[in-house]
């Protein structure tokens, strides 16, 4: 059982994929807010983070960057998944940047994303 | 015309020294006048060319180790300012600047003690230059003008190099204006020369004694020589103008990209919208199906489940259509048969499709853009669905095809009431059209687009309904 943060403001986005990981009996919180998203990273020891890249708020670089106070980028490629539509040349640069996994949205095979979700450690 | 100061007498030296005098820069006399400036001012004297007269300047000793100089010029009342370059890599280069980025650099050098600055300021990195550069303005009847010169690194210059490059820069402002003006007029010349030059119309130019002075690219290549005509320019010319056949070809070119860029900016605008929600609707939908309901519940679901597919696949379609605009240029006719019909799937809802059979056209590669090839497919069979619309019978679209080698036909018909006369005849004209929301491009764009990847388009007769043939080249 991992504990896994969503942070993703399309609700019905969100709702759906936390009741899927925790059907499959994890722990999962969610939040719209890239600004909540920073302090509940601060406060608590998640095992998975999936970040959307579009926010209201910030960016979701804009939450990786500010993990980097407190995770090396080693720990980060383990922890963090980015979860987008648009797989352009500079979200895949960013993402070499943070060795982080990239979610493409629509996911072709939900089966394999929730795989993909629960894969890290 | 000459606007420098008169140094044809031969007394040029003295007049030289008053003016220096003027300058109150005792420094001249000691340095700045020696064999070399004279030989440089007396070249500037008898150039007619701004950059000519630039490029001397190099061949001065005292600025010798500058590799770059160049003139940013504004005409006072333009939209624009313009670069002249000379030395280095700049040589002879003429190229417009932003208005807003010349007053910035204006007013900075007229507010700077010395005119030194650096490129490691981000504002102004937009200069061609590298590292330190000075810079002086001049402010003249018609133009403002800055001068910039460097040595393309990051040292300063010291204050004895500052002092001379400000001292000859105003010295050079004696002749700078004369030079500007005589540049741009030429420069004006040549923007109105390149516009006749590219003008699609055939274009002469003539003298009042009917000798031919200019013809344009155009009027070369019509062959035999063009009906043209003549209006009167100023006393003495007269310019003909002539006809183009394909001119109504070429607006409809026109009216194609716009409505193609349009719709791409409108599409992104639609997908980027779009494709989250329907994200969220598929995968709470997929939860919904996962959990215990009643059938009728159940068949609900999936069938909502299949049109969030079915929308999903639509913008995913419509977006491989408009990224492919400069990838490849051949396609896969069942695919593209298929994506038109998705795409038309409720306008042809009600309509019997009799299609090619099963996979007959599957791997089948024509030349031409999907986009393109989807494009004359749509129109097609949106036309045959609008016109069946009356219809009394059970509206049918029948697709045959016949193919060969080299190439593939497509023949398309549908049992409406067909075509009268008078509209058979005008059918491919552009911008006629027999319904009253039509713009009247529809088959003659397609027919178009046709032609442009090595095909065509045509009207058959037939008994029944209206019948087109659709030729494409095939590739493989």
């Amino acid at each position: 059982m991992s504990k896994i943060l969503i942070i993703e403001d399309e609700i019905l986005i969100a709702q759906s994929l936390r009741k899927f990981l925790e059907k499959k009996g994890h722990s999962v919180e969610t939040t719209e807010s890239g600004h909540e998203a920073i302090s509940l990273i601060a406060q608590n020891d998640y095992d998975r983070i999936v970040c959307d890249l579009m926010l209201q708020d910030i960016s979701g670089f804009d939450v990786l960057e500010e993990s980097k106070r407190r995770y090396s980028i080693e720990e980060m490629s383990k922890i963090f998944i980015i979860m987008t539509a648009y797989n352009s040349p500079q979200v895949l640069e960013k993402a070499r940047e943070y060795k982080c996994e990239i979610l493409n949205k629509p996911f072709e095979d939900l089966r394999a994303a929730m795989e993909k979700i629960e894969g890290g450690e | 015309m000459f606007y420098g100061p008169d140094f044809t007498t031969n007394s040029w030296e003295n007049q030289a020294l008053i003016e220096l005098a003027d300058l109150s820069q005792p420094l001249f006399f000691g340095s700045l006048v020696d064999t070399d400036t004279k030989n440089y001012l007396s070249k500037l004297s008898s150039t007619i060319s701004l950059k000519s007269g630039l490029d001397g300047f190099f061949e001065l000793r005292r600025f010798k180790e500058f590799r770059i100089g160049f003139l940013l010029v504004h005409q006072k009342g333009e939209a624009q300012a313009w670069q002249i370059g000379a030395g280095g890599s700049q040589d002879g280069l003429t190229s417009s600047i932003d208005l807003e980025k010349f007053n910035s650099l204006y007013q900075a050098v007229k507010k700077s003690k010395n005119g030194q600055f650096t490129t490691q300021q981000s504002k102004w990195q937009w200069l061609p230059v590298g590292g330190v550069f000075l810079a002086e303005t001049f402010s003249f009847r018609r133009f403002n003008a800055i001068w910039v010169i460097s040595r393309q690194e990051f040292l300063p210059c010291s204050n004895e190099e500052v002092r001379e490059f400000r001292s000859f820069a105003k010295l050079l402002g004696l002749w700078l204006e004369g030079l500007i003006e005589v540049e741009f007029s030429d420069l004006r010349l040549a923007e109105i020369m390149w516009a006749l030059e590219h003008c699609p119309l055939p274009l002469a130019l003539q003298d009042s004694q009917g000798k031919a002075i200019f013809t344009n690219a155009a009027f070369v290549s019509s062959g035999p020589p063009p009906e043209l005509s003549w209006i009167p320019i100023g006393k003495n010319y007269e310019l003909g103008i002539g006809k183009r056949e394909d001119w109504d070809a070429t607006r409809i070119d026109v009216l194609h990209s716009h409505k193609i860029a349009l719709l791409g900016d409108l599409f992104n605008t639609l997908r980027h919208e779009l494709s989250n929600p329907l994200f969220g609707l598929g995968l709470a939908c997929e939860l919904l199906l996962g959990t215990e309901s009643p059938d009728d519940v159940s068949i609900v679901l999936s069938e909502i489940k299949k049109n969030i597919l079915r929308s999903q696949l639509i913008i995913s379609n419509l977006s491989k259509l408009y990224s492919e605009e400069h990838t490849t240029n051949s396609c896969d006719l069942g695919q593209a048969l298929e994506e038109t019909l998705t795409l038309a799937k409720s306008e042809l809802k009600t309509i019997r499709k009799v299609l090619p059979s099963n996979g007959s056209l599957e791997g089948i590669i024509v030349e031409g853009r999907p986009l393109l090839v989807v494009q004359i497919l749509f129109n097609l069979l949106i036309n045959s669905s609008q016109a069946m619309r009356d219809s009394t019978q059970t509206p049918e679209i029948r697709i045959e095809e016949n193919i060969q080698t080299n190439s593939v036909e497509l023949i398309i018909r549908d049992n409406g009431p067909g075509l009268p006369p008078l509209i058979k005849e005008n059918l491919f004209r552009p911008f006629y059209t027999t319904k009253q929301k039509g713009h009247g491009l529809g088959l003659a764009l397609s027919r178009d687009l046709a032609l442009k990847i090595g095909g065509d388009l045509n009207y058959i007769e037939s008994p029944v309904g209206a019948t087109f043939r659709l030729q494409l080249k095939r590739v493989l």
